[in-house]
């Protein structure tokens, strides 16, 4: 009875083997935590030295200001490296028959010894990144008079790389519930990881090429790649550098949502688990085949996009469905063949490799004929879901507003590409990220919209090169512009669309713009104190430092007093900007940064007068080697390569201050030297730094 | 008690359990006995919730096995290779064990440790594969099992530390009526301990008796008449095996070993002797009943079908 109390008192208790689980991997964990902090300390020390050295050269300098991860670039391998090795650490008793039987064994619900187990790597990851981020915190205090350090953003980097370490946890969990071999667990958690979202990536690829009309971004949300933060980390790290979704709010919901099904999932097959899958590569004969086939199935896909999307471009005008290899050109053929030839020997490598054994001609040939099927079922699909949106229509009384979104991750390069108020031709523009609150109600402008989706979508379904917008024209003689357009529908759903406008749409839509009061709005110059930095292009060069302040509140009242039509005329007309100061500023708005880049006319006759009398000479054309319409691009463009550089974890402050200056627009920019506004206590000297931005990631 | 019923765990190729039911009462010690691959440890495991039968059931003291925390705490099991990670310590281990089995006795760990001489500091790398299975036999006697399932485990012993073994788990079922449940593919091995002895087979458990009753109820008997006599001579016995060399025969008889003496006085032998059979002897005959031919574990111990000695 008494013996019977005490096992009840030992087992109220709970926390025995979330204790042993954290001994199990603690010396792969400590190592880990001592390399990364000894990183978040150094990677500091290191900026701090060089910026001690360039303060001692006596050379113009200014504090940059860092984000978390230049600081701690390693603390990724929280969910890249350290959340799969301590799971696949601790639970490495699954690939071992002896182990397996052993845990199996124990006097515990099985679902609770691996969820103890879960929750006890889980603490290892959290002091692993509560750590690292502290020394980072602690390393940039300590160095705080030689660099600045953004802990804006601290929490969400804690948020998001808890959650996506978490999500891998889970995976791998989940990935040696159904395999009992190291290199298995390996290949199933990363198809558990990565197959979903290359999956709708790979869908989302083919629909946009499909239809034209579809902007990837505002697909519909499950092909939203970038939510799960793993996958969007590493997958945009990997092809476009973009490293955004560590701070996206939806992400980290997500990310946690998703590490909780894996949790789910996990815990409840390490319940249903056999102990004999021990040291086999799968639980099953089928779920080797599943794991074979998908394998196969992936590196299928690009060869079935390929093989749609020859046939989308060549289906006659209205006619669709038509399948053909002879629409495919001859390296797409070959291209074609080689992917599903390096599918159907992707099973037979996996086999080898797992089961030290080829499969026998018979299972091959049923292995293949999934295969098969699986891709005529996505290709199928795909053009279900093509037919769909090419014969939607949105007759005008059904629409009740549009509104004209940015799109994410689109660089412009001419004006057809999108609104470009201010021809900066960056994506991130101050103008087209305040466009998107404006909704236009006009009815006139409801036609329009609706008889340019009718005829976009009905020339959607013919040979359409929508880079030169060949075999397409709306009104002959007139450039045209692709714009994505959020069309709300009375029934309340949106729909985004990518539709063609001619230029005389455009001024349509401007003038509209430039009656209602949303449109004077997003007219509205941003407060001087909201602005993360402030420089002027097209000056010579100047001995002494301008009252930048001074000059861009001026030059915000000027633009203020303009009516929304000069305004709307002055940032369309590239004439401009010709042989003109400008006037560039860059602010933190809707989560990203935002440029603009406005020209000092002779609208603005009080900047003007300020500029004379300091002195300032306007940098002429014969003298700019930029061609004029690229000078707000080119310009930014290159000081956010050099500023991005900045931001790199092995560059200096000094490379950024000197690549900023050089880089913004050759001899001729004036750089006005600034710190910090409130942030660190410097004063304001004479305008914002660039290299004071956050250059993160 | 632990009763399975109609257990079957099929692992394909025809390895695995089959169509298996078995009692296993409380205070014995129960040998469970079969060639190499007949299914003991399938078995073993099955009986301690490590593998989930397809199909059959198994109940502990009445209660359901699978997912029942509280009736796996009355099981250990001592698997053929147990799990010591090199780099662990014997007290590591203990304090998993304590962790996973909640009735773990620190106390009886301490001095089972010291009366195997075992240095709980050191790294399992640096032990024997003997000193091991004594690791492994200390932290399932701490954990003060009802029920002790032992797979193969006195293999890897000296005789010393086997004498030592069973001295152990006899005072384990003196003092607190625990069960053991031996397998081993050496039935000499369980002759001497066993209370109970089942014979594995493919899979299939072909017979389950107590020793006492096996041995009972065969008996070999030496005789010798001066008269010239064959086995149809003994019609009035239940003979299972009849050997004449000379004038002295040699016949097996299962029943009433007490009758069988009185038949054969009434036939004036010269020579009248009975023997106890030994525990080989009886599965031999057992197994011939059956159909089998078993075989002895000197040579490929094993039971093959229809075949005869």
């Amino acid at each position: 009875m008494n013996r019977q109390k005490a096992s009840g008192k030992k087992r109220a208790g709970g926390i025995s083997l979330i204790l042993q689980g954290m001994k199990k991997t603690k010396t792969l964990a400590l190592a880990q935590c001592v390399l990364t902090f000894s990183a978040a300390f150094l990677i500091p020390l290191r900026n701090a030295l060089a910026a001690r050295e360039k303060m001692a050269s006596g050379a113009s300098w200014n504090p940059v200001l860092y984000g978390v991860l230049q600081l701690n670039p390693f603390i990724l391998v929280s969910f890249m490296f350290y959340a799969p090795l301590l799971t696949l650490s601790a639970f490495s008793f699954l690939n071992d028959r002896a182990g397996s039987d052993f845990y199996h064994a124990a006097a515990k619900k099985r679902v609770r010894t691996a969820f103890d187990f879960y929750l006890s790597q889980a603490l290892w990851i959290l002091i692993f990144i509560i750590g690292s981020l502290l020394v980072t915190c602690v390393s940039s205090w300590l160095f705080r008079d030689f660099f600045h350090f953004d802990r804006t953003k601290i929490l969400c980097c804690f948020l998001q790389l808890s959650a996506a370490s978490l999500l891998t946890e889970g995976a791998v969990l989940t990935a040696m519930t159904l395999t009992g071999t190291f290199f298995t667990n390996i290949v199933l958690a990363l198809l558990l990881i990565f197959v979903p979202s290359l999956l709708l990536k790979i869908t989302a690829v083919s629909l946009t090429e499909m239809v034209a009309m579809l902007d990837m971004s505002y697909l519909p949300a499950f092909f939203a790649g970038r939510m799960n933060a793993v996958t969007g980390i590493v997958l945009n790290a990997l092809i476009v550098g973009d490293k955004s979704v560590l701070y996206d709010q939806g992400s980290i919901v997500y990310t946690f949502l998703a590490a909780g099904f894996y949790l789910g999932l996990g815990i409840l097959l390490y319940g249903k688990r056999p102990s004999e899958t021990a040291g086999r590569p799968a639980l099953g004969r089928k779920t080797q085949g599943v794991i074979r086939v998908l394998i196969a199935f992936l590196i299928s896909l690009p060869a079935c996009m390929i093989f749609l999307t020859a046939n989308a471009k060549s289906y006659p005008q209205g006619e669709m469905g038509r399948f053909s290899f002879a629409d495919l050109s001859p390296d797409e053929l070959i291209l074609l063949g080689t992917l599903l030839l390096c599918a159907l020997g992707a099973m037979l490598v996996y086999e080898l490799l797992t089961v030290r054994r080829l499969p026998g001609w018979k299972k091959f040939l049923k292995d293949a004929l999934l295969l098969f099927c699986l891709d005529a079922v996505w290709i199928l699909g795909m053009t279900g879901i093509e037919a769909g949106y090419r014969n939607e229509a949105f007759p005008p009384s059904e629409i009740e507003s549009v509104s004209f979104p940015m799109r994410e991750q689109y660089y412009r390069s001419g004006p057809s590409a999108c609104f470009d108020l201010d021809h900066y031709g960056w994506n991130q523009s101050y103008f087209d990220s305040k466009l998107d609150d404006v909704i236009f109600q006009d009815p006139e402008l409801m036609e329009l919209i609706s008889q340019r989706h009718r005829e976009t979508a009905e020339a959607n379904k013919g040979d359409v090169d929508w880079e030169t917008g060949d075999s397409y024209k709306i009104q002959e003689g007139e450039y045209f512009s692709s714009i994505l357009t959020r069309i709300h529908l009375r029934s309340g759903k949106d729909v985004h669309r990518i539709l063609v406008y001619s230029g005389e749409d455009l001024t349509r839509i401007w003038d509209n713009l430039a009656s209602i009061e949303a449109g004077r709005q997003l007219l509205e110059l941003p407060d001087y104190i909201n602005l993360n930095w402030v420089y002027l292009t097209g000056v010579e060069e100047q001995e002494q430092s301008l009252p930048i302040r001074d000059l861009y509140e001026c030059y915000r009242e000027e633009f203020r007093k303009m009516t929304p039509e000069e305004a709307v005329s002055l940032l369309e007309d590239l004439s401009s900007y010709k042989d003109r100061v400008l006037i560039n500023f860059n602010l933190y708005l809707k989560g990203d940064y935002r440029y603009a880049s406005l020209p000092v006319t002779d609208s603005f006759p009080e900047t003007q007068k300020k500029l004379d009398d300091l002195g300032v000479k306007v940098m002429t054309t014969e003298n700019v080697s930029e061609p004029l319409t690229g000078l707000g691009a080119g310009a930014l463009s290159e000081t956010e390569t050099e500023a991005e550089k900045a931001g790199e974890p092995g560059s200096a402050p000094d490379e950024a201050e000197s690549g900023i200056i050089g880089g913004a627009d050759g001899p001729t920019t004036i750089f006005l030297a600034g710190k910090l506004p409130g942030r660190g206590g410097a004063e304001m000297e004479g305008g914002k730094s660039p290299e004071s931005e956050t250059e993160e990631e | 008690m632990i009763e399975g019923r109609k257990l079957e765990k099929n692992f394909g190729e025809k390895k695995g359990i089959f169509d298996v039911s078995i009692r296993i009462p409380e205070g014995i010690v129960y040998g469970l006995v079969g060639s190499n691959g007949a299914g003991k440890s399938t078995l073993l495991r099955v009986l301690s919730g490590v593998y989930q039968q397809d199909s059959g059931t198994v109940t502990v003291d009445g209660e359901k096995l699978w997912e029942n925390p509280s009736v796996k705490g009355r099981i250990a099991l001592l698997a053929d290779d147990f799990y010591f990670p090199a780099s662990m310590t014997m007290k590591g281990m203990a304090d998993l064990t304590e962790a996973l089995c909640p009735d773990f006795d620190r106390k009886r760990y301490r001095s089972l440790t010291d009366l195997f001489g075992l240095n709980e500091k050191a790294l399992s790398g640096s032990f024997s594969k003997g000193m091991k299975r004594q690791a492994a036999i200390v932290l399932a006697l701490s954990r003060r099992p009802k029920y002790l399932l032992l797979d193969e485990t006195f293999d890897g012993l000296d005789p010393v530390m086997r004498r030592l073994v069973r001295g152990l788990i006899a005072e384990e079922i003196l003092d607190r009526q625990m069960t053991a449940v031996i397998s081993s593919h050496s039935l000499r091995e369980l002759e001497d301990t066993s209370d109970m002895l089942a014979l594995l087979h493919r899979g299939s458990l072909v017979l389950e008796s107590s020793i006492e009753a096996l041995k009972e109820r065969m008996f070999k008997m030496q005789v010798a008449f001066d008269t010239p006599f064959d086995a149809s001579s003994f019609q009035a016995l239940q003979l299972l095996r009849f050997q004449k060399r000379g004038s002295v025969a040699q016949l097996i008889v299962e029943g009433n070993a007490a009758e069988a003496e009185q038949i054969l006085r009434q036939m004036n032998p010269l020579l009248l002797d009975i023997l106890p059979l030994t525990l080989e002897e009886v599965f031999d005959l057992e197994m011939e009943k059956l159909g089998y031919a078993f075989q002895m574990e000197d040579g490929s111990a094993g039971v093959s079908e229809g075949g005869q000695e």
